[in-house]
């Protein structure tokens, strides 16, 4: 049987005990950390914690080999594939399972929290006025490569007064990650590309840094602020909010220590931009 | 004798372009194009006094030393008088081997008319044919010039009126080319005349010329010349009729000025619009218009540096001037112009339109670059896209005797590289090796001469690999190409490109970067395309696929279309069979799905998709090997033919035309390149040496189905690829 499990998003703290049990009983331990940064949470913490070994899977064992070996692994033994956050969200592991089922090899899926609701957490932002989430990549401009669909996530979103939820790319495998201040830089380079008057420096932005990690930050500010800045260590996500509900500028304002008048300036703004396709 | 001009004088004169021609000699191999232009530099040569100085404290500049001074000028200017006038007549060197298309193109390009050399006995071959159709397609006016006149009389010891009897054949062969391939505008005009002048002859080796009006006004006949030979005296002929005089006259005469030249000239060779600025200062060749200069040639000069020799089309070239590089897409600075001075190359402030011009400091120029005015960047169209016509067929490895020596041995390469586009130089991965790549066996002959000249490095080479490239002959079916991640699927499928759409990119008529309208028109009404697909392409490569674009409404393809491209574009380097380059090519796009977050439908993602499907297809279409092939033209006494053909057919040689030309046979056949690399050894014992072959690349064609499959594990073991035939379902899953 293939297991795959979740293992939340900071520290071992935050395994669910379902999983930890799991661990205990399983024949063989994958653990795959090529979409994560979670410094607490890697193979060695890990065995640490349940005592057992734990073998690292690389992105192309799961992907360009199609799980192959474990799958032959996992019609006799019970496997457990470890990812941080939660196996279906954060990575696209719907495939294991697709062939998991196709090769008649019995398979588990087994949840735990995950980035996105940690990062509207930690913002107090209502999960209600959220529209489609996105991942910010690295353009590859040899390639000619730009992530021009992130913009328009961004333009569908705030043309229906929703937040945007912007992840910034990381590649764990090459020690790559983006920071806010490039991405903000990449979004303004992208207006300048597409000129549909969708964000400008003044957009308003809200940068959340180590979400759900004891020095998590959150930062209410331009993009032409967060372009300028150094928010320390990664994983990194930028919200571009549509229109602010009265209780969330009450809650970025006192929790967050953003300026309210700024916050009522930004929701006339996208009124004025977005009148006609606004959802009433 | 070379006379000695200041720079100035020089520049003068090519500041008032009615006396500047723009000229070249063309010639089929061995008919004495090389004699011929030594002829004209030691008649008319120009050298600046610096240099002047050197040659006197030799004594005398021997024509050996001129020679190889000219082996590798891009170009050498010469003073000539006429009818009381000075004029400055460029002569732009032109490769002696019709291997380099691409080239030959390009220093057409530079010239507005050319000195074809005819040999006296042998008449019109089928390099004279193929000089003369190539000139006259770039708007460039061939004169005639009939060389080894001597042979007549010494060899077939004709009379005086059974040597004008074969002038007047050959200048009827001669006229018929021009009938055949001119523009209609100049199909009569550029006939030409013997009693007009047009037509020189003489003997280069001898260094006598005439025409028919110097003979004239000189008051010689041919019993004079006969004479001379009979009496051994020809020194005579050449004080009295020095060849340069004839050849030259009549270039100043009937070439037109570069001003005349460019109103006809630039609306053929330019596809911008004439009546903008550029364009009407172009047709007027002004010199105080924007500059535009077209590039013919790259030399790479040990101590300046990178230097671009090209025609000055419009405007005056000055030193520190801004200009942009419409190929390279990158702006540059001219550090340094020149003008040429006989061979050598001299500093200069500025030189203006109707001319040839050296420049230094544009290193990301190569030859075919269209430099402009930085001002009007936006306006310019190039004299030509990125077109490879030359397309390398032949390849072999070369490594340093002393391996201490790989690293002046790369930077000569890379060197060879910059100046000769057509060579192509690149690193087996695998095995580490340095390997060039050539248009044929000759090309890398005379690279790795030129390599030696210049290095002096003993080289070992591997003996050449033949470039075979993989095609279709049917219609594939659409394969289904997965991600790794497997949540991006694309639909593609393959199928031959027909003849015509070939010709049209091969030509240049047909290419990436064009106007998708003016394409689609182009193809619909000469390539028989449906409207709907040929609106909708999306690349074309340098190998002559074309990628269409078939599907409507996907979400997010605009975002993926440039990595489907690059994917289609890495695809077609190396094709299933054997991994080598995929050749007039279809591709279709009929279906996209793509995954919802950009971070999983990136390169790593779709160029792997792509291929998987594209190389599914290729095999399900009937997939080949095309194989290079070679027009021989073999020159024969009749009593050797037998054995001549005998070696033709033992490497699959097709004989295309047998013809008696005068004493001789002549052979046209067609033979693989993969068989003619003992040809010229195999001809010399079958004839006892007195057959004369000359070759050039004529076409692909599909390798003998007999021996396709074996042909593709031999090359498949050749670079280490597991020895069995590829399936579809290595690409896909079934």
């Amino acid at each position: 049987m293939l297991v795959l499990a979740g293992l939340g998003l900071y520290s071992t703290r935050d395994i669910p005990l379902g999983v930890l049990e799991l661990l205990r009983r399983a024949d063989v331990i994958y653990f795959e950390g090529y979409t994560s940064l979670a410094p607490f949470l890697n193979r060695e913490t890990i065995e640490r914690l349940c005592g057992r070994e734990v073998k690292e899977v690389k992105r192309e064992d799961l992907e360009e080999r199609s799980a192959r070996e474990l799958l032959a692994e996992a019609a006799e033994k019970l496997v457990v594939l470890l990812t941080v956050g939660n196996p279906l969200l954060a990575t696209t592991h719907a495939a294991i399972v697709l062939e998991a089922k196709r090769r008649g090899v019995p398979f588990l899926v087994l949840p735990s929290a995950s980035v996105i609701d940690g990062i509207i957490c930690a913002t107090g932002l209502h999960i209600y006025r959220f529209g489609r989430v996105t991942t910010l990549v690295f353009p590859d401009e040899e390639k000619g490569f730009y992530p021009l669909s992130t913009y328009y996530a961004i333009k569908s979103n705030m043309s229906r007064g929703l937040h945007t939820l912007v992840l910034l790319d990381i590649k764990a495998e090459e020690g790559r990650y983006m920071n806010p201040g490039y991405a903000a830089q990449l979004l303004l380079r992208l207006e300048s590309m597409l000129s549909e008057g969708v964000l400008d420096e003044n957009t308003l932005a809200i940068v959340v840094a180590r979400a759900t990690a004891p020095d998590q930050e959150v930062k209410v500010c331009t993009l032409g602020e967060a372009a300028q800045e150094d928010f320390g260590q990664p994983p990194f996500s930028v919200i571009i909010p549509g229109l602010l509900h009265a209780t969330e500028i009450e809650y970025l304002q006192h929790v967050h220590g953003a300026p309210p008048e700024v916050m009522v300036r930004w929701n006339e703004r996208v009124r004025k931009r977005f009148s006609n396709t606004l959802e009433v | 004798m070379p006379r000695y001009k200041q720079v100035e004088e020089i520049a003068k004169i090519m500041r008032n372009v009615e006396q500047v021609r723009n000229i070249g000699t063309l010639a089929h191999v061995d008919h004495g194009k090389t004699t011929t232009s030594d002829s004209l530099l030691m008649g008319a040569g120009i050298l600046s006094p610096k240099v002047a100085g050197q040659a006197l404290a030799l004594d005398y500049v021997e024509i050996e030393q001129l020679r190889q001074m000219t082996v590798k000028a891009a170009n050498v200017s010469l003073y000539h008088e006429w009818e009381g006038k000075p004029y400055v007549i460029n002569l732009v060197d032109t490769p002696g081997h019709v291997d380099f298309t691409g080239h030959v193109t390009r220093s057409l390009r530079m010239m507005d008319g050319g000195i074809v050399v005819v040999d006296a006995v042998e008449g019109v071959m089928t390099q004279t044919e193929t000089v003369v159709r190539q000139a006259l397609q770039e708007y460039v006016r061939p004169l005639l010039y009939i060389n080894k006149v001597d042979r007549l009389i010494k060899e077939l010891r004709l009379g005086p009126r059974e040597i004008q009897q074969r002038f007047v054949e050959i200048v009827k062969e001669f006229n018929g080319l021009i009938e055949l391939y001119a523009d209609k505008e100049f199909r009569d005009k550029w006939k030409v005349d013997i009693a007009k002048g047009q037509v020189a002859f003489g003997s280069a080796l001898h260094k006598w010329g005439l025409t028919v009006p110097i003979a004239v006004e000189k008051g010689v006949k041919f019993d004079y010349i006969i004479d001379a030979y009979a009496h051994d005296d020809v020194e005579t002929l050449a004080k009295e009729f020095p060849l340069y005089v004839a050849l030259l006259d009549m270039v100043v005469e009937h070439i037109p000025n570069p001003r005349e030249a460019q109103k006809y000239r630039v609306p053929r060779l330019w596809r911008g619009d004439l009546n903008s600025e550029i364009g009407k200062a172009m047709l007027e060749c002004d010199p105080d218009g924007p500059t535009v200069v077209a590039v013919s040639k790259i030399t790479v000069d040990p101590h300046a540096g990178q230097v671009a020799t090209g025609r000055v089309f419009s405007g005056t070239v000055v030193e520190g001037e801004e200009v942009y590089l419409l190929n390279a897409r990158d702006s540059g600075k001219i550090l340094q112009v020149g003008l040429y001075m006989g061979p050598y190359r001299e500093k200069i402030d500025q030189v203006s339109a109707g001319n040839i011009v050296a420049m230094l400091g544009l290193d990301k120029a190569r030859a075919g670059e269209t430099v402009v005015d930085i001002k009007y960047k936006d306006q310019m169209v190039p004299f030509e896209h990125l077109v490879y016509v030359a397309e390398p067929v032949v390849t072999i490895a070369i490594e340093p005797k002393r391996s201490s020596d790989l690293p002046k041995l790369v930077d000569a390469l890379r060197k060879l590289a910059i100046e000769d586009p057509t060579l192509k130089v690149y690193i087996n991965q695998e095995t580490g090796e340095y390997l060039i790549s050539g248009v044929g066996t000759l090309h890398l002959e005379i690279v790795l001469w030129d390599l030696k000249q210049r290095t002096g490095l003993e080289v070992v080479t591997s003996p050449p690999i033949v470039r075979y490239r993989e095609t279709v002959r049917d219609k594939g079916e659409v394969f289904e190409g997965k991600s790794p991640n497997k949540h991006n699927k694309l639909y593609l499928y393959v199928e031959p490109l027909n003849e015509e759409t070939i010709k049209l990119m091969q030509e240049g008529k047909v290419y990436a970067d064009q106007d998708w309208r003016e394409r689609a028109n182009i193809l619909r009404e000469y390539a028989g395309w449906d409207t709907d697909e040929a609106r909708n392409i999306w690349d074309i490569d340098e190998n002559f696929n074309i990628f269409v674009n078939k599907t409507s409404g996907v979400q997010y393809l605009r975002e993926v279309r440039d990595t489907i491209v690059q994917g289609f574009r890495w695809t077609m380097e190396a094709g299933p069979l054997a991994q080598e380059p995929v050749r007039g090519v279809k591709v279709v796009l009929v279906d996209a799905v793509l995954h919802e977050d950009p971070a999983h439908r990136g390169p790593a993602q779709i160029m792997p998709a792509t291929k998987n499907s594209i190389m599914a297809s290729i095999l399900s279409a009937k997939p080949t090997l095309l194989e290079p092939i070679l027009k021989v033209d073999v020159k024969v006494p009749p009593a050797h033919l037998s054995g001549v053909l005998t070696v033709l057919n033992r490497h699959r040689g097709k004989i295309i035309l047998m013809e008696e030309k005068g004493l001789i046979m002549r052979v046209l056949a067609e033979l693989p390149v993969s068989e003619s690399f003992n040809i010229a050894d195999e001809l010399r014992e079958a004839t006892q040496g007195r057959a004369f072959f000359a070759y050039e690349f004529l076409k692909w064609a599909p390798v003998p189905a007999a021996q396709l499959e074996q042909l593709v594990l031999s090359i498949r073991e050749r670079k280490g690829l597991p020895k069995k035939l590829p399936r579809i379902e290595d690409f896909v899953s079934l």
